[in-house]
């Protein structure tokens, strides 16, 4: 079983490399913020097995901590995002 | 801890269920080619993905706080992750000048036109038929 969730999480990894390569190529920045999101899910995926792994219940804590923090993120960034673009254009038409 | 074997071969099938839709969810994150589009292969990772590693650790963890935990996370990300997608596709139609050429953008009332003529069209179908 300990083999089988080390190999669960060698594959997680692999996949949030390949998520932030996507962060990075990514052409729009929505695409960044969803390639960050996606890692974020990821990485609570590895935490909760970890958690497991390690026998250590207190990391599932962590883990929602981890989620509550990374939906915020998500939605801070957008709106500050949308936020800079509209003065940007109001400034130009003005 | 004591896990037996009825409790291991379904946990590890879950949790293999699990990272496989994460897998095939990057993958199709790469082979789409459109955010909005895209947005629907990343939304597997936040449902299906995340629902299949609690559910298998959940069965490993048996009838317990941890158990009740993982419910936690699952319940916060399902409410989340569709709040999320809204928001970056608010910032995508807000900011993308060109839009329009990736989709087709009709007015509300266009839909609506459209709709109602697809029903009545349908209803015309069901007549014939019976």
């Amino acid at each position: 079983m300990k083999t089988f969730l080390i190999v669960s999480m060698i594959i997680l990894m692999i996949l949030i490399l390949a998520a932030m390569i996507r962060a990075i190529l990514g052409p729009r920045i929505a695409d960044r913020i969803m390639a960050i999101n996606m890692i974020g899910s990821m990485t609570i995926a590895v935490i909760a097995i970890l958690s497991f792994y390690l026998g250590e219940s207190s990391l599932l804590d962590i883990c929602l901590i981890y989620a509550a923090i990374s939906f915020v993120a998500v939605i801070v960034i957008s709106k500050i995002y949308i936020g800079i673009y509209r003065e940007k254009k109001q400034r130009e038409g003005a | 801890m004591n896990i037996s074997l009825f409790q291991v071969i379904p946990a590890a099938v879950l949790i293999a269920l699990g990272v496989l839709v994460m897998a095939i969810a990057t993958f199709g994150v790469f082979r789409i080619h459109y955010v909005l589009n895209r947005m629907h292969a990343s939304a597997m990772i936040d449902s299906l993905g995340t629902l299949f590693i609690a559910a298998g650790l959940g069965i490993l963890y048996g009838f317990s706080m941890p158990t009740l935990k993982l419910l936690v996370i699952v319940a916060l990300f399902w409410c989340a992750s569709p709040v999320c997608a809204h928001i970056l596709i608010d910032l995508e139609t807000d900011t993308n000048e060109a839009l329009s050429s990736h989709c087709e953008i009709l007015p509300l009332s266009a839909v609506e036109e459209e709709l109602s003529e697809r029903e009545a069209s349908e209803e015309a179908e069901g007549g014939m038929e019976i």
